[in-house]
């Protein structure tokens, strides 16, 4: 399998001297295409900060990360912003639709801000996959958690992105939905082709994912092929004991 | 030991001003300019009031008496219907040999007599000819005045107690070749002495040597006019007062008494002279012209009125979102027990806070806005006596309390609705939406109120409704305002439907930013509305403004080419100095080949049953020069001898008819009897009432002056132009003026009043404005989670400031669009009052309103910026990350 993504020796440290603290310090991995991974750990571990790196929404403190052996740290603010424009796809915890738009103008949005008709083959599939196809017209706040989420994960690939960035995107479903939700990244992946980096506390949320890379203090602690579900608690628990 | 306070919401209270510096400008930046307009149009006053009572304190200085010819009370006589002035009547005098008599009284000191009239100084420049085929130097004529200030003349006075005048160069005038001139015009005009210079009294101009510079009371020159002072005798030649003078100042012994004194002149002549004292008289006279500038007080203070009006608009605007910002804020002080009426006085006392500095701020720069309209009027050519800048205690404190009121006012509503918050909303995320119901009780309430102020205002303009104790345009202005105060009560409502119309066309230029920005202005309908309304009530006055002058403008253009069917008209330049042009102009004129017809009209002052009357006369070819109406009778009829024209509304007036007899008293002809042969209408102002021919009559060639001169020419191009200029630059009290110029000179007038009332109420748009960055930058605060998750999904900074100016431009074309429309609207309805006194023209410029429009629109996308800027820099990862 390609790498995608590559990170070499990134390290990210919040404040200065006596006051920083290392978020993340010398990560070195790599994330695949078609692949869904999830990063897990501990509140503090830096598995936020990681995917706001990997996404350019934060700046390294130093290393790098290469996107098709491209460097992050190189382009400038407008560079950065068509690359998350264009090649990644955005789903967050929560606020994740703008209120006055419809569903289905939240869902093409990147491209009405590239000012590109979207796909409409693909949109129609995506829609489809997600199961949302009976709510386009309604506005955010006339939606459930669970479909906004979807309509989000929708936004997500609607523009074909090489890769979507997952914040937590259960966090804020009760467990019928967020099943639901998990069920429909996962099919993303496997029957749309579509590459997912994760975020998630939440064991059950990461057994979804092919690879579960688990942080803690800023480095990797462990690194683990389809692992089940079992098997990922017992790692945290793990993590968290010692 | 903790810190512990005894007054925990003012400490509260205080932190939230120091902290957030930049939240008081906001709020109380209109505060400021409407303070500030206040202050400066006290100071401005104030100013000039005091400068009035030095002008004048300086006119009577070190004079006790001062004796005035009695005037015959019959001035009144010469304004008629249509409000033209006199003409030209004979002031009473007092006699040389009354000086020596008055001298000769006991307790008198020293009199001496003081001729005053009008004089101009002239500059002959030499300019560029409009062709190349005449052989005299083509020259213009200047007439050098400060600014409106009038220019006068007068004699220069000799006696050793004469204070007024102070020589600073040169010497007094001897003889009459020699002038001296006041401080101001020397300085304005570099003259010094040795200079020569051309004075024009009377009807002919003649060249003096300056041999002196004279200050006036320490202002240059009185009210900034300018002053030309003879040696009395030839004071007495120019300006038309012979062997007399116009009055004569008095100073008493130190030991005598006053009123004994001022009988015994008054005796001199019973009923014949006036003898006031000096001083009150001052006073008197200064209080005059206070009341007259009063009247330019009223319309600062209207500017300063508006600019609060729109200010409170916007700081009860910005207080209700500050609120909504702090709604967090204020329920966790609910939740750990603070108490509505402790919220509500929180707020308060921020507010008083806010508006002492405002109002502070605002007195400053009133202070420095005054310095500013001097300086603007000045540059304008507005002249107001000169003089130091006061601020009284008393415009302070008014600027301050009023500016303290109006702010507190306005926080009152705000206050009260944050008061209100519920301890739980600092866990829920809260939604803003306006409820639907109070909209539409709004627009039920708003239309109502609209409904009656548009049928009081139809009802007054259509005479079926008649509201006691009103003026006809009050009347209409009550109307105005009620439709005001119902439009405005509905903007919120039909924000919406205003926007939607917007929505596909902003759609598909910008696409979904244009989207973005429509359904954010539709989320807060309350906001957008009041944001723009603020705009709406500068655009209203100035559409109303523009609205008027441009068919003012117009009524003027197609009254002049209606009326004046003449190739040229020749007037006198400066009616004061000179009522008219000397007669040899015509003769000049009719002489020429390229003249092919012409007509002069001149009048004389004559007895009719006792009172004096203006009889005019003109030529025969004044019919085929200018527009009259046939009323009864006939030209032919009026040609012949011992016939008389009367003006239609002097006829009908005094019920004349044709073949009446009028009996006249000429002046060294003695009584003459005429037959009115011919009513008309004369569509110009007309120089008189009653006509004789001119060529039949030898009694006109004893007047010196025709009052204006109407011709044609065979081919108007510009040799003749420039052989028509060179004849008239000779005469330089005279002016000539083609069709064009006469519109061009209407115009310029209105223009020039159109520019100041543009000026002022620019200052409401401005604070509009604010309004506006207020309100965007509060709309880009609300938003933050907003413009950052768009951010983050790949909008470019760009696009997002595009988005903020996108919705910047809905709310300015929102307001302006109101405002104009209005504006025209109340513009139609004032001139369709005005149909009786003879306005009918009602025409709306649209390039001007456009031009209005796109410059709200403009000012709306600039006042945008720094919100614009603030919202593309916001950071992504603080927008979208959460608690």
């Amino acid at each position: 399998m390609n790498k995608l993504i590559e990170t070499i020796d990134l390290t990210k440290i919040y404040g200065e001297k006596e006051t920083s603290v290392t978020a993340l310090s010398s990560i070195n991995t790599g994330f695949n295409e078609n692949q869904f991974t999830a990063i897990m750990g501990p509140s503090g571990s830096g598995k936020s900060t990681l995917l706001h790196c990997l996404a350019g929404l934060d700046k390294v403190t130093s290393g790098s990360i290469l996107i098709n052996g491209v460097d992050l740290a190189s382009l400038n603010d407008k560079e950065l912003t068509k690359m998350r424009r264009d090649s990644f796809g955005f789903v967050f915890q929560a606020f994740n639709l703008i209120p006055t738009l419809t569903a289905e103008e939240n869902i093409t949005l990147p491209s009405s801000i590239a000012g590109r008709k979207p796909e409409e083959e693909w949109v129609k599939q995506v829609i489809e996959t997600m199961d949302i196809g009976d709510r386009l017209k309604h506005r955010p706040n006339e939606l459930s958690g669970g479909q906004q989420q979807r309509v989000a994960a929708a936004r997500a690939m609607a523009s074909k992105p090489e890769v979507i960035f997952a914040d937590e995107p259960s966090g804020n479903l009760d467990s019928k939905s967020s099943k639901e939700l998990l069920v429909f990244m996962k099919s993303i992946v496997e029957e749309l082709n579509q590459t997912i980096v994760m975020v998630t506390h939440d064991p059950y949320a990461a057994s979804f994912a092919e690879r579960v890379i688990m942080l803690k203090d800023g480095e990797i602690a462990n690194d683990l092929d389809n692992p089940t579900q079992e098997e990922i608690v017992s790692q945290v628990t793990s993590l968290t004991e010692i | 030991m903790f810190g512990y306070t005894k007054r925990p919401l003012f400490l509260i209270a205080w932190k939230n001003l120091k902290t957030y510096p930049v939240r008081i400008l906001l709020t109380t930046s209109s505060i400021i300019l409407g303070v500030a307009v206040i202050i400066a149009s006290s100071i401005f006053s104030e100013s000039n009031k005091s400068a009035f009572d030095n002008l004048f304190s300086g006119i009577y200085e070190g004079i006790d008496l001062v004796a005035n010819p009695v005037q015959e009370d019959f001035a009144n006589d010469f304004s008629d219907s249509r409000g033209q002035g006199p003409i030209s009547f004979e002031l009473k005098k007092i006699p040389d040999k009354r000086i020596q008599e008055i001298k000769d009284l006991p307790g008198v000191k020293d009199a001496w007599g003081e001729v005053f009239g009008f004089a101009q100084f002239i500059k002959i420049v030499p300019r560029d000819c409009r062709s190349h085929t005449y052989e005299r130097e083509c020259t213009e004529t200047i007439f050098i005045s400060n600014g409106f200030a009038p220019t006068f003349g007068g004699s220069w006075d000799t006696s050793p107690y004469a204070k007024q005048w102070e020589l600073i160069d040169g010497k007094a005038p001897e003889n009459n070749k020699e002038v001296v001139m006041d401080k101001t015009t020397a300085e304005n005009n570099d003259y010094s002495v040795g200079d020569r210079v051309t004075v024009l009294a009377g009807s002919t101009p003649a060249s003096f040597s300056i041999v002196g510079i004279a200050d006036f009371a320490n202002v240059g020159s009185p009210g900034g006019a300018t002053f030309a002072l003879f040696e009395l005798k030839t004071a007495q030649t120019l300006l038309d007062s012979k062997g007399q003078v116009d009055l004569v100042n008095i100073v008493i012994e130190n030991n005598a008494d006053i009123e004994t004194v001022r009988t015994l002149i008054e005796n001199l002549d019973k009923g014949g002279l006036d003898v006031i004292n000096a001083q009150e008289a001052a006073a008197e006279q200064a209080d005059g012209i206070k009341q007259g500038l009063n009247f330019f007080n009223t319309i600062l203070n209207v500017f300063a009125g508006i600019a609060l009006f729109v200010g409170a608009f916007i700081i009860q605007n910005t207080f209700r979102i500050l609120l909504l910002q702090r709604t967090k804020e204020l329920s966790l002080l609910r939740a750990l027990g603070t108490s509505k009426k402790q919220i509500y006085r929180l707020v308060l006392s921020e507010s008083i806070f806010m508006s002492l500095i405002g109002s502070g701020i605002g007195i400053g720069l009133g202070i420095g806005l005054a310095v500013v309209v001097k300086e603007g009027l000045k540059y304008f050519e507005f002249g107001l006596p000169d003089g130091p800048l006061v601020l009284t205690t008393e415009a302070a404190i008014t600027g301050a309390i009023v500016g303290i009121t109006v702010t507190i006012l306005s926080s009152l509503l705000p206050a009260r609705k944050a008061s209100q918050v519920s301890p739980m909303e600092a866990i829920r995320e809260s939604t803003l939406t306006p409820k639907l119901k109070s909209l539409i009780k709004r627009l039920i309430f708003g239309s109502a109120v609209t409904t009656l102020g548009f049928a009081l205002l139809f009802g007054v303009l259509y005479d079926f409704l008649d509201l006691p104790s009103l003026s006809g345009l009050q009347q209409v202005g009550f109307g105005a305002g009620v439709i005001f105060i119902g439009i405005s009560i509905i903007t919120p409502s039909i924000t919406k439907p205003f926007v939607f119309l917007f929505d596909k066309l902003y759609e598909i230029v910008f696409g979904i930013l244009g989207k973005l920005a429509t359904e954010n202005s539709k989320r807060t309908p309350r906001r957008t509305a009041s944001t723009a309304s603020a705009l709406m009530i500068g655009l209203t006055l100035i559409s109303l403004a523009n609205v008027i002058t441009t068919s003012f403008k117009a009524q003027a253009e197609s009254v002049v080419g209606e009326v004046v069917k003449a190739d040229y008209q020749v007037s006198a330049a400066q009616v004061f100095v000179s009522p008219g042009i000397p007669t040899g102009l015509a003769d000049e004129l009719i002489e020429l080949e390229e003249v092919t017809e012409l007509s002069r009209s001149r009048a004389t002052i004559v007895g009719y049953e006792e009172r004096p009357l203006i009889l005019g006369a003109v030529d025969e070819a004044i019919f085929d020069l200018i527009k009259t109406e046939n009323v009864s009778g006939s030209k032919e009829e009026f040609a012949k001898p011992n016939s008389m024209g009367v003006l239609k509304q002097k006829a009908e007036r005094d019920n004349i008819n044709i073949g009446d007899e009028i009996t006249l008293t000429i002046p060294e002809e003695g009584e003459m009897t005429f037959t009115i042969a011919y009513i008309f209408d004369w569509t110009t102002p007309p120089p008189a009432e009653f006509f004789l021919l001119l060529e039949n009559y030898t009694f006109f060639s004893n007047e010196s002056l025709d009052t204006e001169i109407y011709f044609n020419v065979k081919d108007k191009n510009e040799a003749t132009q420039d052989k028509l200029d060179a004849i008239v630059s000779d005469y330089p009290g005279a002016k000539l003026r083609d069709q064009d110029g006469l519109v061009e000179e209407a115009n310029n007038q209105i223009q020039q009043l159109l520019n100041v009332i543009y000026g002022f109420l620019s200052i409401s748009v401005f604070v509009a404005l604010f309004g506006i960055t207020n309100t965007l930058s509060l709309s880009v605060y609300e938003r933050t989670r907003e413009i950052g998750l768009m951010r983050a999904i790949g909008t470019y900074r760009k696009q997002v400031r595009r988005m903020i100016f996108v919705e910047s431009s809905i709310i300015s074309i929102f307001g302006a669009f109101l405002g104009t429309g209005l504006g025209i609207f109340f513009a139609w309805s004032l001139i369709k009052a005005l149909e009786d006194e003879g306005f009918s023209n009602f025409t709306v410029s649209v390039s001007q309103t456009f031009t209005w429009i796109g410059i709200a629109v403009i000012s709306g996308v600039i006042a945008a910026i720094l919100p614009a800027i603030k919202a593309s820099r916001q950071n992504i990862l603080e927008a979208i990350s959460y608690e």
